[in-house]
């Protein structure tokens, strides 16, 4: 008995395999992995403070925020925004534990809960700022160099939405329109 | 037991890790599985991948024994997509007994090849417009969804063009070797629709029928087809129709069109917003309609705005500061007559006239005053071009502008310039002199120039070649320069991604710059291999010399400009695509794409023409034998057969035909030939009729092989053996009846001729500086293959001299030389050479101051021009603007004449007798040119200084053989008139 049960454990384990990642999405040149999918849920739901959930339509919704980055990491390279410097982020991961957190110990049980590290936050958190002040330097300036536009115009287009997060939602529209964004299906079954 | 409980926590392990994911929404295995497990080996499914080996090894850099993190495979998936060669990528592990055996499970990329349109394709679309529709980019990634899409765009242009009925069949062949697919779509047109009463919609003002009526999208019998150019030219002809109704601001705009399948025909829906009738007029100064036309916007732009009417207050002041109103004050009233008309009133205040008499420069040290005018618009008033000069406020602001950058690129960045003008100069009323004040202010050397980031071994060379040195003048261009130097050298080495970047800092107080070229240099990217595809009928070997880029060789975009240039060079390639697969894939070596499309194989062509010149008189008459003002209508057909053999060579027919000539010619031409670039070989047969030279009519076959060899850029020659039967017909000849029998011989030539041609002109058709010169030597020998022994030299030297910014001056000297040798003892020299062989010389490119072939020996008795075997004309001419910018004027002075032989070459001016014809004729003359885009249409006037006199006959060429016409004395014409096309030389 005690040999046939290791047989058939090894067996098993000889047998044993799985996915390691793959390619979810495609942004132009670019890839993004289901691994990251799967890191951007959870980092979502725990920033959210909301229980996990990996069902497709929370997959899909983190993919297309992960599609989003992508272009704007692509557009920040070319136009050479800075990123944030790395001290930035201990401050800004401070800030969060301090805001979220009654103890030290209690951000980590709550890092733990949804398999994160601190690291994955603090460059989840980096990337945040660096996202915003792009917006801000990239559409505010846009914004102030528009001339004055009659009602009618302003009224009847898009450049009515007049605030820099408007203007990056259009942008961002536009940006996908000019890549080629592809789902693997594999990959949100 | 407690083996037993481990194994049963093992199998109950294992069971739970093999189908866990199946529990899970994500099929991911779960790291913690595998997550530091040694590996032990790495597969890829399938084993023979697109990347090489040393790429792959590069981008999968797992050992056997390391372990396994998740982020790592991530990082590799990353880096093996961004190669561009695949298409989709899944990373497995699975449990060995030492570890972890990775899978990379890959599928790969495939690319556009070439794309192609067959069938019955009715032109229009082209094929080569239905290949463009199709979007497929040569080397660019191809998905299988990309074939109904190229299928549809396919589609939509064709029924664009009215061919509803056409039907598109994809074809997809792969190349599994390069990840290439070739794509064919077939074709057929089927029968294209017509057009019918397009519908109006719209604000149109005028009625619904008259404006599609306007459309003209109906001929006299039938309806037009319904190209995408005829529906185009129907809106076209609605605005055109609002123009004429003086309705400017029309918004007319083809809005859909509705297919008809069972009359197959297209209805166009028109929209028209007439607009308000405007009236575009000036007051204050006369003003022509098509002049407001011309300079007030609004009728180009179809549009009525303030912009637009405040431009063409600044146009109308230019135009009347250009005829000398340079206080001109123009304005526009815009006024609402009523609510379907508007008039807008160009109000013009037109002052007193000036007159530039003076632009003058100061302080200007570094460049003298020529080299800034040249680049001056305010020019002083000419005695027959600008009158009154050309000076307006736009013309000052560029000349300062102009001025400026000049002195910038040459260091002088604080240069200041300002134009200033001086009415009643001198105190003549209306006389205008302007000043160009020039501040140079300091020049700024370059200081130092650092070049980061450069790691070639010829970096001391690259320093050393650049524009930028220290010391030299600090110039933006230069850096300009430097930098399309630097990254030509780059991307000639294979480094396609080198980048380019420059910082300046300065050192005020000494005037210098220090410069800092950064270079990014990238990868290196070399040839994996170079794909050529389109070769239907044209042989490899032709191409094969053309193929400049090797496997493993440096990516150079330099060489592969070079090989696209030299495929077109061929002349047998109607369009050379080229493109490198998977351009932006982080692969060092590359596939090179060339996809060539053949020209057509048959050209045909038709053409009619005339020549009006002192070419007539009836030809039966004897009364003018220098010729009178005639008629000659020709038509010409010529047919050719390209790309022979597929080896570039070429088989021509050429017919022409007309009162003065008649010729059929075969000519076979192979360009390069044994694959040497400039060399040719052609063969040719000929016959020939002609009666260009008055006195006869000669008929002439002939045959040539030539070779021809490019030796430089500027210089050619040519080896060539000519064989030809002259015939003269004795029915023709207009001579003394006793030298008939002599000079109507047929003759048989047979000559090797070397030619040299030697080209420097800046531009053949109408050249402004620059040299030619031509030697052409022949001996004709009986052991050749013919009868007669004769030398034969003909030379010419052109000479072209700017002599100022728009003046020319040119020479041209020609000299011809015949010298029988080896005759009999029977022959006459002077009669030896036959007629047809002869130099004849005059006309509109030898001397003007005869009728075309006029000039030289004439036959004693009848007077009609007989040849020489010798001639020397030499012209002068002073080219120069006229009127406008595409009329220019010519006065000319030609000399020279056809002489009996080289020793009677004289430079008398005066003829001695009635029987002399050795002397130096001399005319003057005077020509326009206007310029269109064949070259110069030419007329020129001549006036002969000492024509020459001569005995002649007066009655029929019947009443010459009876010898019953009357001697009378025949003057050559004082003047001539040339018109034809091309510079005389």
């Amino acid at each position: 008995m005690k040999q046939v049960l290791l047989t058939l454990a090894l067996c098993l384990s000889a047998a044993a395999q799985g996915i390691v990642d793959r390619v979810a999405v495609v942004v132009g040149n670019e890839v993004i992995t289901e691994s990251e999918v799967l890191h951007e849920v959870r980092l979502t739901k725990y920033l959210n403070g909301e229980p996990l959930d990996f069902s497709v339509v929370q997959r899909k919704a983190a993919a297309e925020r992960l599609v989003d980055q992508q272009l704007i990491r692509n557009e920040m390279q070319i136009g050479g925004y800075a990123m944030p410097a790395e001290s930035e982020g201990d401050a800004v991961l401070r800030n969060f534990r301090q805001q979220n957190y009654r103890s030290i110990p209690a951000f980590r049980a709550g890092l733990e809960k949804y398999g994160l590290t601190e690291d994955e936050v603090k460059r989840h958190l980096l990337w945040q700022a660096a996202a915003l002040r792009f917006t801000d330097q990239r559409f505010h300036m846009t914004i102030a160099a528009q001339p004055a536009q009659s009602a009618d115009r302003v009224a009847n287009s898009d450049a009515g939405k007049d605030t820099a997060e408007d203007q990056m939602e259009i942008w961002l529209k536009e940006a996908r329109g000019n890549t080629r964004v592809q789902f693997k299906k594999g990959a949100f079954q | 037991m407690a083996i037993e409980n481990s194994a049963l926590r093992c199998l109950i392990g294992s069971f739970l890790l093999a189908f866990l994911p199946s529990l899970r929404s994500s099929d991911l295995a779960v790291p913690k599985e595998y997550e530091g497990r040694p590996i032990e080996a790495v597969r890829f499914e399938p084993p023979l991948q697109p990347v090489a080996r040393t790429d792959l090894n590069r981008l999968v850099p797992f050992k056997p024994g390391t372990a396994l993190h998740q982020n790592d495979i991530r990082d590799a998936i990353k880096r093996l997509y961004k190669t561009g060669e695949y298409q989709d990528i899944e990373v497995t592990w699975e449990a060995s007994p030492t570890g972890v055996v990775l899978v990379f499970r890959t599928v790969e990329q495939w690319f556009v090849g070439p794309v192609e349109v067959r069938g019955k394709v009715s032109l229009p679309p082209s094929e080569g417009q239905l290949a463009n529709a199709a979007r497929l980019e040569l080397g660019t990634p191809f998905n299988d969804e990309d074939v109904d899409a190229a299928t549809k765009g396919i589609q939509k242009l064709m029924q664009r063009n009215g061919l509803y009925q056409g039907t598109i069949q994809p074809n997809v062949e792969r190349d599994n070797e390069h990840q290439q697919v070739t794509l064919t779509f077939d074709v057929k047109s089927g029968k294209r629709a017509r057009l019918t009463t397009p519908a109006i919609e719209g604000d149109t003002k005028l009625a619904t029928e008259v404006v599609a009526k306007a459309a003209k999208y109906k001929r006299l019998f039938r309806w037009k087809l319904a190209t995408a150019a005829n529906q185009q030219s129907g809106v076209q002809n609605v605005r055109k129709r609002y123009n004429k109704d003086e309705r400017l601001t029309a918004n007319v705009s083809l809005d859909h069109v509705d297919y008809d399948a069972t009359a197959n025909t297209v209805k166009p829906t028109i929209h028209a917003d007439g607009g308000p009738k405007v009236q575009v007029k000036a007051s204050g100064a006369k003003v022509s309609k098509s002049t407001l036309q011309k300079y007030v916007p609004v009728f180009d732009e179809e549009a009525v705005n303030r912009d637009l009417l405040v431009r063409g207050v600044a146009t109308l002041r230019d135009y009347f500061q250009n005829k000398g109103y340079f206080d001109v004050q123009v304005d526009f009233e815009d006024k609402k007559v009523t609510p379907d008309q508007e008039e807008i009133t160009y109000v013009i205040g037109l002052g007193e006239r000036h007159k530039v008499v003076k632009v003058e420069l100061a302080g200007n040290r570094y460049f003298t005053a020529d080299q800034i005018r040249e680049r001056m618009y305010l020019q002083p008033a000419g005695t027959i071009r600008l009158r009154h000069g050309r000076f307006s406020q736009g013309f000052a602001k560029r000349d300062e502008q102009s001025i400026r950058a000049l002195y910038k690129d040459s260091g002088f960045r604080d240069c200041k310039v300002t134009a200033k003008s001086v009415d009643d100069y001198q105190g003549k009323s209306g006389d205008v002199a302007v000043t160009m004040e020039i501040e140079e202010g300091p020049q700024y050397t370059v200081g130092t120039v650092e070049l980061q980031g450069v790691e070639r071994k010829d970096r001391g060379e690259i320093l050393a070649r650049l524009a930028s040195a220290t010391g030299q003048p600090f110039s933006e261009n230069n850096v300009g320069l430097d930098r399309d130097a630097i990254l030509e050298l780059y991307q000639s080495a294979g480094f396609p991604d080198a980048s380019f970047d420059w910082r300046l800092s300065g050192v005020a107080e000494r005037h210098e710059v220090n410069l800092t070229y950064v270079v990014k240099e990238g990868e290196p990217r070399y040839v994996r291999d170079v794909l050529i595809s389109g070769l239907r009928t044209t042989r490899m070997r032709l191409v094969e010399p053309n193929i400049l880029l090797k496997a493993g060789e440096p990516l150079s975009w330099t060489q592969m400009g070079a090989m696209q240039r030299g495929l077109y060079n061929l002349g047998v390639f109607d369009k050379v695509d080229m493109a490198i697969q998977n351009q932006q894939g982080d692969t060092e070596s590359k596939y090179v794409i060339y996809h060539l499309t053949e020209g057509h194989r048959y050209y045909m062509g038709f053409g009619v023409g005339a020549e009006v010149a002192r070419i007539g008189g009836a030809q039966d008459s004897l009364d003018q034998p220098a010729g009178a003002t005639g008629f000659s209508p020709r038509g010409s057909f010529e047919v050719s057969r390209l790309n022979l053999w597929g080896l570039g060579h070429s088989l021509n027919f050429k017919s022409r035909y007309s009162t003065l000539n008649r010729r059929v010619s075969l000519s076979y031409l192979a360009p390069r030939y044994r694959n040497v670039e400039g060399r040719s070989i052609s063969i040719t047969a000929l016959y020939d009729n002609t009666r260009d030279v008055r006195t006869f009519t000669a008929a002439r076959y002939e045959a040539a092989l030539q070779l021809s060899q490019r030796l430089s850029k500027a210089t050619t020659a040519l080896w060539r053996y000519t064989w030809r039967d002259v015939q003269v017909d004795e029915s023709t000849l207009k001579i003394n009846p006793l030298l008939i029998p002599l000079l109507s011989q047929r003759a048989r030539i047979a000559m090797i001729s070397a030619n040299l041609i030697q080209d420097r002109r800046d531009d053949p058709v109408d050249a402004h500086r620059g040299v030619y010169n031509s030697g052409d030597f022949g001996v004709v020998e009986r052991y050749f293959g013919g009868d007669k022994n004769f030398l034969r030299f003909l030379g010419r030297n052109s000479i072209y001299k700017q002599v100022h910014k728009d003046i020319v001056l040119a020479s041209n000297t020609q000299f011809g030389w015949i010298h029988p040798f080896r005759i009999s003892a029977d022959s006459a020299p002077g009669q030896y050479v036959p007629l047809a062989e002869r130099f004849y010389g005059g006309g509109s490119s030898s001397q003007r101051g005869f009728a075309d072939n006029q000039a030289g020996p004439r036959d004693l008795l009848t007077g009609f021009a007989v040849g020489g075997n010798a001639l020397l004309f030499h012209s002068t001419e002073l080219r120069f603007p006229f009127l406008g910018d595409n009329i220019t004027g010519v006065v000319f002075h030609d000399l020279g004449n056809v002489y009996s032989d080289l020793g009677s070459i004289s430079f008398r001016y005066k003829q001695r007798d009635l029987q002399d014809f050795n002397y130096m004729v001399q005319a003057v003359g005077f020509g326009v040119r206007y310029r269109t885009p064949v070259g110069p249409v030419r007329l020129d006037l001549a006036y002969s200084l000492n024509p020459p006199s001569f005995y002649g006959l007066k009655g029929t060429y019947r009443q010459l053989l009876l010898n019953q016409a009357t001697p009378a004395l025949q003057t050559g014409k004082h003047f001539q008139f040339f018109f034809s096309i091309g510079q005389a030389f």
